[in-house]
């Protein structure tokens, strides 16, 4: 059992989405991010995981076990943070800790409270009082305070600041070093990702356009500047996506079929999924 | 489940304020008028609103979504709400036990224990009927029904006692505590049963 999670072919029809025979594979001990627009299936996806919502067809395993229908027990070694702080808003630090203390075995009050601090998350407030981020942040704090085996984080870094997300960022490396801990992390922000991220999945309306290491990712494409005349002689199965402005071509290739002499710059994640999903329309 | 009742009892916790002024507000208005049916019918009714408030607290903070990614089954999420109409359905029956025998100096315990039983039972039959329609629709959508159900109920209630004159005589309901006792568990079975179908369904 060596990989983290594991979705199959995972279906899901709404009225006029569909969520197409999702796959993907998170090893143990690394990290992936989910990257899509918003309304590309993300959320959808993470939902699925979590049994919140029913599948058409496919499997999902979770630290090797297939879910569907397991019970309870398997959640134990899940941290979940959703787009959304879900507490209500008339609980403190303490609250949080007392309720939490009796649904999780493993759970750690200390830990808890120790991110608590590391968060700055006043005690004496109720959550109703708390900024955006700072319950966003404890709801990670929850995550990160019951030793999950995985984490799920859907859109969690959203609304915090540069400052804070970066903090986050380096919690979640820390969280991961012992090489047992994954994370599946949906995101937007392609710059949190990038930073982080040991494999991207890229999803758009409902399907995977890809799933690879970030690294042969970087690697793999880059950006080509040329004048339109040049782009002319550019063969097109090496062009994943391309702009035209009025000074020339700017165009995301595959280094492995582009052959050409021009220079080829370093791209992007964001550069990665804008042309794939342009592409893709 | 345990985790979950202490999250809604936190919660309910402004609501035990409010709580404690009404009983102080019925109790004074009880012992002047020599009378405890108010003041147990609207025990009663708070007994029943307890888990429906909750429930209100759990869709306006969105928890559904989120507990269920936590070690907590669709069943305990059901039952917890179950457990707290018995919980205070069972409070409220002993509050209202040791009201009766403050207002009526001690006499007559076994018609004070039926009373509040009664009364208490009532709640839960009450409860049973709603928390489908509320794991269903939602508390706000489902608000209209409540209300209905509430109407309907004490409609009857007045209907009956106009009909017959007044509640059937103390011996025929110390009969038939026990079978009434029953009843009310069977239809709390029940409706819990269908809670919990219309809320494995449910797409949180």
């Amino acid at each position: 059992m060596n990989n983290a999670l594991e979705l199959h072919e995972l279906t899901k029809r709404y009225g006029d989405f569909c969520l197409d025979g999702v796959s993907l594979t998170l090893p143990r001990g690394c990290i992936m991010g989910l990257l899509g627009e918003n309304g590309a299936g993300k959320s959808t996806t993470i939902k699925l995981i979590l049994d919140l919502i029913s599948s058409d067809a496919g499997t999902v395993a979770v630290l090797g076990q297939d879910v569907r229908g397991a019970g309870k027990e398997w959640k134990e070694d899940v941290g979940v943070a959703l787009d959304e702080s879900c507490f209500p808003d008339n609980l403190k630090l303490s609250d949080v800790d007392h309720i939490m203390r009796n649904i999780y075995h493993r759970w750690d009050s200390g830990i808890f409270m120790e991110y608590a601090r590391r968060f700055s998350l006043p005690e004496g407030k109720t959550i109703k009082e708390y900024s955006h981020g700072m319950q966003m942040k404890l709801t990670i704090a929850v995550a990160l305070s019951h030793d999950a085996k995985l984490l799920i984080l859907d859109e969690a870094t959203g609304g915090l600041d540069p400052m804070a997300r970066d903090e986050l960022l380096d919690i979640f490396r820390e969280y991961v070093m012992d090489e047992e801990r994954s994370i599946l992390l949906s995101s937007h922000i392609t710059s949190d990702l990038e930073k982080i991220c040991d494999y991207v999945t890229l999803i758009h309306r409902g399907k995977i356009l890809f799933t690879k290491e970030k690294d042969e990712l970087l690697h793999r494409y880059g950006i080509l500047k040329c004048s339109t005349a040049q782009y002319e002689g550019v063969p097109r199965e090496a062009v994943i996506g391309s702009r035209r402005s009025e000074f020339g071509v700017v165009a995301l290739v595959d280094r492995e079929t582009y052959q050409g002499n021009e220079l080829v710059e370093r791209a992007g994640l964001e550069d990665i999924m804008l042309y794939h999903i342009k592409e893709g329309e | 489940m345990k985790g979950l009742m202490i999250k809604d009892l936190i919660n309910l916790k402004k609501q035990g304020m409010i709580l404690g002024i009404l009983f102080l507000f019925y109790a004074v208005l009880g012992i002047m008028t020599k009378d405890s049916s108010m003041m147990g019918a609207v025990m009663a009714v708070l007994a029943a609103m307890m888990p429906v408030s909750a429930m209100a607290y759990d869709e306006k903070a969105k928890w559904d979504k989120y507990a269920l990614s936590m070690p907590v089954s669709r069943r305990d999420m059901v039952l917890s709400k179950y457990l707290l109409g018995i919980l205070f359905a069972i409070v409220v029956f002993f509050l209202n036990v040791l009201f009766y025998g403050a207002v009526n100096g001690g006499k007559s315990m076994t018609e004070g224990v039926l009373f509040a039983g009664t009364l208490s039972l009532s709640a839960l039959v009450y409860l049973s009927l709603v928390l489908p329609a509320l794991f269903r629709f939602g508390v706000e959508k489902g608000r209209v029904l409540m209300m209905a159900i509430l109407f309907l109920g004490t409609g009857g209630v007045v209907f009956a006692s106009l009909h017959q004159g007044s509640l059937p005589p103390m011996e025929t309901l110390e009969r038939l505590q026990t079978l009434l006792l029953l009843a009310v568990l069977v239809i709390l079975c029940v409706s819990a049963g269908l809670s919990l179908r219309i809320y494995n369904r449910k797409e949180i």
